[in-house]
């Protein structure tokens, strides 16, 4: 029909011009990251390189600067954080969305009130504590803070998942036989799928970004992050940006290529085969 | 299961980390990052004079007040990681009040301190004692377009209104050049440069009793003449107020202006092809002009060593510091790094002067290069300052008004806590 | 729901462990120390207990109460914005068939990038000569001259708002279609069914249905956005002319600039007591479905 086509190729555009908006910065970056030194000011702005200017991205690695330990650190971190809110938060989601027991309303209070509170203030205290028990530039010393504070969304989505989904998938679950632990696993957790992939992104992206513990924290040269490894690339008054935008690519693109994979597990909606079982 | 996970590498963390026990002192150097690694080579030689110390390099990321958060949630904590510390010139009175620096003056005994630049040694002290030795040194110059004022006839300006003549001359011919180019965005740089100027009309923020006083007539010219070559966006194009030091300079290499005020670090890049610069031997160096011919003012910027006085270790840490001082040494250092030494007599090295002929022109600047104000209150200071000299910049108050209200919190800040 | 006895607790246990273990000190320590007066660069002057004196002195600080206002502008505009477009986004992929995973991938970039990174990126994009924003707007007419943006405080702020929301739509994005994805199919087609035009079916069916996750939605990124540091910092600095600050900028100044932990930790629980006030607000009106 018509109507349908038209819709069709307003669609597209729609879609291509947002794409476009929400890519655009991160291109003109990568663009920017393949210039030489004098192009980058150049006015006005030059759309692409004269020449491909690959020398960037050879400085993220060779400057001096121990990049590929950033990036391992960032890796070990923020897997483990996401790895970590997944498991404690879908435990803590479940019962909050299935039951209902003393201090529940209390406690998705206490979780906002802790997520929410300004970081600034609570940094030197948590400093102090680190390193009394001697975590400071430990992994686990950066992993509790960003669990910590990762937990609250992780468990508001999970929560809101959960109580989408109808009771009687397990109720027919424990009539089989299973555990509540089983019941968990097998059914809920697959069919929270959507919610439970979203909460990883974030979180993985969270963690992968935070900058100001990563930074006071773990100050050895080899158990910075990355996000705080880019500011190490500037020197005296000098700020290479080739440099820093190109290490900014490859720091995004990681992230990029994980959504690209994960994207696919998350399942549309209900499908009429599992309501049926 | 996640316990697990956090048990072995929390053991997994403290067998690394573990280090055989050995007659050896471990001291920490902590300083922001230097890419040219200049100090590694000083260090290396300290620890073979030395064998019975090992010196641990603790970089930060570069950003002045990057580094300050980390020093101050550390020493907060009377944290005893620290030794040997470098600290920004501004930083040196709040933390020597604060407690957390070792007074130096039985090191400075020792060392030659005459012969160290009197505008850092100055930074340096607090209330009679010395609480760091200056290391390297910045101050604010005057980069000009040597070709372009060969080509009109014009000498290096000695005053702002024969600036104010070579920019309107050579922008008649030429319009898509800015004339002076600063930094004036709201940030510390801003103070820099302002202190220039109010400093180059002969004012200054202290009066000669030394009580703060910043509401004088020098000192509003200096800032109203400041906001009078913006305004009209002929002298100083009104992007400077969006400026660091980075913007400026791009725009200066980029051939698109006449005259850059900034830190000597500009030199050697601007005559870099390296660097894309499209003024690789057309720049000229001179003192910042004044009001009146001889009026040159230039403020203070560099770094110092001094030590944390939570260090466990304070002996060895005066001897790095001492190490580093020596007169070859800072001569290596200078030399590798690029930096400005503190020490006078290396400014008539003929390595030093073949490295960087401009030294010999420019030690007048140097020796004459003047601190921002000394006190611990500096950061809340020049935090105040920022916000209303921005705004008379942007002209939604007097300079008058703006000064005024500069004074009644600053003074309200020492009258609560002192001086 | 059935209650059996201690389970939920020992599913909860783990959660609590942790955030209460690592959070619920500083945050105490922090109210503590609001009521004293304490300044590190002044350890003779001692810590004094004050009181609410620092509280007083809050209200009357003009700059504290400019930089609320601020913060409440920024809030109101960003999070208004990201409802519109992260829903418009949303809904255009959920729509995609074909190129979605793509779609889903490359709408993350901006959230994907580090905050301190596109800040500068961005700032770098206004740049009055070699930013590429002014060269666009040149290029298409609709300026005559390159601007300053970061030097007129309403472009500054449309600035540091364009950049927010570009930043952070995509999570608004993410949740929404997260949400949008439970939706079973057939509702739609019983809507089509019944003759309800698209935006009809929008408004009566979609956004209910959706509620739950447009809570969650929202209300972190209110809360994160009231809270906002990074993009102001690196961009403006809180300039021009101071007109920018927010509230978590100022309370860095004075707790590590100033060294003032009492006053800043004053700061900090106004901004925790005004981000609670918002929760229980959103709660409230909004509210959560099953109950």
């Amino acid at each position: 029909m018509r109507s349908s086509k038209k819709s069709k190729i307003g669609f597209g555009i729609f879609v291509t011009v947002t794409v476009l908006i929400m890519i655009f910065p991160f291109v003109w970056q990568a663009v920017t990251s393949l210039k030489s030194p004098g192009e980058i000011f150049r006015v006005p702005p030059s759309i692409f390189p004269d020449k491909l200017y690959t020398q960037n991205y050879k400085d993220v690695f060779t400057a001096g600067v121990p990049f590929h330990w950033y990036l391992r650190n960032s890796v070990i971190v923020a897997g483990l954080t996401t790895l970590i809110c997944l498991i404690v938060g879908s435990f803590a989601s479940y019962v909050l969305a299935r039951f209902k027991f003393r201090g529940q309303a209390l406690f998705l209070g206490l979780l906002l009130a802790v997520a929410m509170f300004p970081q600034v203030a609570i940094i030197s205290p948590l400093f102090l504590f680190f390193r009394d028990i001697g975590l400071l530039n430990t992994y686990p010393g950066l992993i509790l803070p960003y669990t910590t504070f990762a937990l609250p969304l992780t468990i508001w989505i999970l929560t809101s998942f959960f109580r989408e989904l109808p009771v009687d998938l397990e109720d027919a679950a424990l009539i089989d036989g299973c555990s509540p632990f089983q019941s968990f696993y097998r059914i809920i957790v697959p069919l929270a799928a959507p919610g439970m992939v979203t909460t990883a992104i974030l979180v993985f992206i969270f963690a992968w970004n935070e900058f100001l513990f990563a930074l006071i924290f773990n100050t050895a040269n080899h158990m910075r992050t990355v996000t705080v490894g880019i500011t190490m690339f500037p020197g005296l008054h000098e700020v290479p940006w080739g440099t820093i935008f190109a290490a900014s690519t490859i720091i995004t693109l990681p992230l990029v290529l994980m959504v690209l994979v994960l994207q696919k597990r998350i399942v549309q909606g209900l499908t009429a085969g599992s309501v049926k079982g | 299961m996640k316990s697990i996970i956090l048990h072995s590498f929390l053991i997994f963390i403290l067998f690394t980390g573990c280090s055989p026990e050995e007659d050896v002192t471990t001291i920490t150097f902590n300083l922001g990052r230097d890419p040219t690694g200049a100090h590694y080579a000083i260090i290396e030689l300290f620890e073979e004079t030395y064998p019975d110390i090992k010196v641990q390099v603790v970089e930060s990321p570069q950003d002045a007040s990057l580094q300050h958060d980390l020093y101050v949630t550390r020493f907060a904590g009377k944290d005893n990681s620290i030794d040997v510390i470098a600290l920004d010139v501004i930083w040196i009175a709040e933390f020597a009040r604060a407690g957390w620096l070792l007074p130096l003056d039985d090191l400075a005994v020792e060392l030659p301190m005459d012969d160290f630049l009197p505008g850092p040694v100055e930074a340096c002290t607090y209330r009679d004692s010395l609480f760091a030795i200056p290391w390297f040194t910045d101050a604010g110059l005057l980069y000009y377009r040597q070709d372009l004022l060969n080509e009109y006839g014009f000498d290096e300006p000695e005053t702002w209104n024969d600036l104010q003549i070579i920019v309107d001359t050579i922008r008649r011919d030429n319009p898509q050049l800015s004339g002076f180019l600063l930094q004036a965005e709201q940030y510390e740089g801003l103070i820099c440069n302002v202190m220039e100027f109010i400093w180059s009309h002969g004012g200054s923020v202290w009066d000669k009793s030394g009580h703060w006083h910043t509401a004088t007539p020098e000192t509003e010219k200096a800032i109203q003449t400041l906001i009078d070559f913006i305004r009209t966006d002929d002298i100083i194009p009104r992007g400077v107020l969006t400026y660091q030091e980075e913007e400026s300079r791009h725009v200066f290499q980029d051939g698109r202006a006449i005259f850059l005020r900034n830190w000597p670090y500009v030199w050697e890049l601007a005559n870099n092809p390296a660097t894309g610069s499209n003024v690789v031997g057309k720049v000229g160096i001179a003192p910042l002009p004044g009001e009146k011919p001889g009026l040159h003012a230039a403020t203070l910027g560099g770094w110092n060593l001094g030590i944390s006085a939570y260090s466990d270790h304070p002996d060895e840490s005066r001897k790095l510091i001492s190490f580093f001082m020596e007169y070859d040494h800072m001569k290596q250092f200078s030399l590798d790094g690029g930096r400005l030494p503190t020490r006078m007599s290396i400014y008539k090295d003929p390595d030093i002067l073949q490295r960087s002929p401009h030294f010999e022109d420019l030690f007048e600047v140097f020796i004459n290069a003047r601190p921002r104000p000394v006190t611990p209150h500096y950061s809340q200071i020049s935090d105040i300052m920022q916000v209303y000299i921005h705004r008379a910049l942007l002209e939604r108050i007097t300079v008058r008004e703006a000064l005024d209200r500069i004074d009644g919190e600053v003074l309200a800040l020492f009258e609560r806590y002192g001086k | 729901m059935k209650s059996r006895s201690y389970l939920p607790y020992y599913f909860i246990a783990p959660a609590a462990i942790i955030i209460f273990g690592i959070a619920l000190y500083p945050i105490l320590h922090t109210f503590y120390i609001s009521l004293h007066q304490i300044n590190l660069k002044f350890p003779d002057l001692g810590m004094s207990f004050i009181w609410f004196e620092n509280y007083i002195r809050l209200f009357r600080d003009v700059r504290a109460m400019s930089a609320l206002l601020n913060t409440i502008f920024f809030t109101v505009s960003t999070v208004a914005l990201e409802l519109i477009f992260g829903m418009i986004i949303a809904l255009l992929m959920d729509r995609a068939l074909r190129f979605r995973g793509i779609l889903r991938a490359t709408v993350l970039i901006p959230w994907a990038m580090p905050t301190v990174v596109a800040a500068m990126l961005w700032r770098w994009m206004y740049n009055d000569q070699s930013g590429i924003i002014n060269a666009i707007l040149v290029a298409t007419g609709v300026t005559t001259e390159y601007l300053q943006f970061l030097a007129e405080p309403a472009l500054a702020w449309v600035a540091v708002i364009v950049t927010e929301v570009w930043k952070t739509t995509p999570f608004m994005a993410l949740l929404l279609l997260a949400g949008l994805q439970v939706i079973p199919r057939e509702v739609y087609e019983a809507s089509a069914i019944d003759g309800a035009s698209k935006i009809r079916t929008f408004f009566t069916i979609t956004l209910p249905l959706i509620k739950p996750v447009l809570l969650v939605a929202l209300l972190f990124r209110t809360l994160d956005a009231f809270r906002v540091f990074d993009v102001i910092f690196v961009m403006t600095g809180g300039g021009p002319g101071n007109s920018t600050e927010s509230l978590s900028l100022y309370t860095y100044k004075t707790m590590f600039g100033a060294l003032d932990f009492g006053y800043g930790s004053a700061l900090s629980i106004l901004t925790f007591v005004c981000v609670i006030l918002i929760s229980v607000l959103y709660i409230k009106f909004i509210g959560t479905k099953t109950r």
